[in-house]
């Protein structure tokens, strides 16, 4: 299987097709795929006219919001190494940090959501995104409120904060 | 950019997905973002959060006997006999296992971020056991405080009127604080069980007194140790008040550079390096009624890292400080944090510092830190009310 994959021919556009929870299908670079962990392993032993995955647990919604993260990031990458080649200044990092902030601020269940599909699709640097986010939404809150904002049945045995 | 194949129905996605339908260990991981103090008080939101923080959270920030390294900088070219620069913290991801980002507000508490009083660098004198020792300069008073729990305590003022130097912080298994102040050197001990300090004239060779001690002390079973630029390990008898002074190993050069003390394993170690960076590591053990150094490792790295100001230095690589539980050393450059393990031979870089500014007076100001959860028994206000907590919710 892997004498198929031969990097020196280089056709126009590499593409792999992620097929959504629904049934969608959606064409995407084969780099921009790659951003996912579980993509990647085993990505050479897969043929390449086989390069469909079935995203079982990613809702097309869902799928989009990840691939555009996705392509931000491959194209930013890119334009940060040029940019460190030629030596010149550069933003990019801040203008890229920037852009997932702006990018993760959504509601929260559009955030769980990416939560669970960068955790399934393998995508460290959104997993970690996604997990600031949710625990900047805890963050200052007493455990009452945390369970009225993430609708949590109180079972708790211990209450820290009654007196002896 | 992608292509969609079908038009999308109108219709949105059918989420239910909700914070209790997370992973546990996705629930971990945005629990150990948060601060210490307020992650052990959501221990009481639900059952399933109270398993997670106490079984994987805890377990996860404290059972590494070190968190991260505390280490001081200043800018380049600046002098550093003046001032401290500003305090750094990196995070550790030694033996293999990445820990991640650290957690921010911890991060921020050990910087001294959150004190009660206004911080200048020089106000962070000691680290031991995940506890930091702080002197401030206009109320003359020594803190204690604890970073992962967001605790301090102010210690009466010392009997001594003028600004300690250096100062250290040490479990026994209350804490003490000692500082030595004077040219004829007087001792100064606060303990806490008694709330007191007391003072003592230690008696040593002048040759000893007259040098320069590292602002480093080290603490092992009843004794304190120091280095002496004049060549001496000085060791003072805690209960006795009983002080003498040992010659360090024969190849050492007195003078500024007299290098690194630490404990590791329950035993005294201090690590030495030469001009060409070749650096040895001795153990102080027990032979009959002296002290011997016992050679441990000698170790040339050939390593070499072009940094601005390493060319109107020698390129000194050296310990900076020992880890607490095994043979792994942190060493540095004056850009650059290592760890090395002796054993495997394997240099792994920690964190390197920006171009404009070194890491300052690395084999006294490198303090390995952990998480340590045990509350300060403190009579201040702040602290009273929520210490329950603490109490009640204990961590194996």
């Amino acid at each position: 299987m892997k004498d198929s994959f031969n990097p020196s021919i280089e056709p126009p556009k590499k593409t792999v097709t992620l097929v959504s929870s629904d049934g969608y299908d959606f064409e995407v670079e084969e780099e921009v795929a790659l951003e996912s962990q579980v993509i990647k392993d085993g990505f050479e032993d897969k043929a390449v006219d086989d390069r469909e995955y079935l995203l079982f647990n990613v809702h097309s919604d869902t799928l989009e919001l990840i691939i555009k993260y996705c392509e931000k990031h491959v194209s930013s990458r890119k334009s940060i190494s040029a940019a460190a080649a030629s030596s010149s200044s550069s933003n990019g990092e801040e203008a890229l940090k920037e852009w997932d902030e702006h990018f993760i601020s959504v509601d929260t269940n559009t955030l769980y959501d990416i939560l669970m599909a960068a955790d399934y699709l393998n995508i460290k640097s959104l997993l970690d995104l996604a997990i600031q986010k949710v625990a900047d939404t805890i963050h200052g809150r007493s455990p009452e409120q945390i369970r009225k904002k993430f609708n949590i049945e109180n079972d708790s045995i211990i209450d820290p904060w009654a007196s002896e | 950019m992608f292509t969609l194949k079908k038009h999308k129905p109108t219709i949105s996605s059918s989420s239910i997905t909700r914070i209790t339908d997370l992973d546990d260990y996705i629930l971990a991981e945005i629990i150990t973002k948060l601060p210490i103090k307020h992650m052990i008080g959501c221990q009481s939101v639900s059952r399933l959060w109270c398993n997670v923080i106490s079984s994987i959270c805890i377990p996860k920030i404290t059972s590494s006997p070190v968190y991260g390294l505390l280490f001081n900088t200043r800018r380049i070219f600046s002098d550093p006999q003046i001032e401290k620069g500003p305090w750094s913290f990196a995070c550790i991801n030694s033996l293999g296992e990445k820990v991640g980002l650290p957690n921010a507000s911890l991060v921020e508490s050990c910087l001294g971020r959150r004190l009660p009083f206004d911080h200048s660098p020089n106000s962070l004198l000691d680290c031991c056991n995940g506890m930091l020792l702080f002197f401030d300069r206009s109320s003359m008073q020594f803190y204690v405080c604890n970073p992962s729990t967001e605790q301090y305590i102010a210690i009466p003022n010392s009997p001594q009127s003028h600004v300690p130097q250096d100062g250290a912080l040490f479990f026994d298994p209350h804490f003490k604080i000692v500082h030595i102040s004077g040219s004829y050197p007087r001792l100064n001990i606060y303990s806490q069980a008694t709330h007191k300090w007391s003072v003592y004239n230690l008696d040593l060779d002048p040759c000893v007194t007259d040098s320069f001690w590292s602002p480093r002390y080290v603490f092992l079973d009843g004794l304190l140790y120091n280095l002496s630029m004049s060549g001496h390990l000085v060791i003072i008898d805690l209960q006795q008040i009983d002080s003498r002074a040992i010659k360090l190993p024969d190849i050492v050069v007195a003078g500024n550079l007299i290098g690194c003390l630490g404990v590791s394993q329950g035993i005294l170690h201090y690590s030495w390096s030469d001009k060409h960076s070749n650096m040895s590591v001795w153990m102080l053990v027990q032979r009959g009624d002296t002290k011997e150094w016992v050679v441990k490792h000698t170790i040339s790295l050939d390593y070499y890292y072009e940094h601005p100001s390493l060319a109107f230095h020698s390129p000194w690589f050296s310990v900076f400080a020992f880890h607490p539980t095994s043979d792994i050393l942190f060493a540095g450059s004056l850009g650059e944090l290592f760890c090395y393990d002796p054993s495997t031979k394997r240099l792994e870089i920690i964190c390197r510092v920006r171009e404009d500014i070194v890491i300052c007076s690395g084999q006294s100001f490198v303090f390995p830190f952990s998480v340590n959860l045990t509350p300060l028994c403190a009579p201040l206000k702040e602290i009273a009310g929520k210490e329950e907590i603490h109490k009640k919710l204990r961590f194996d």
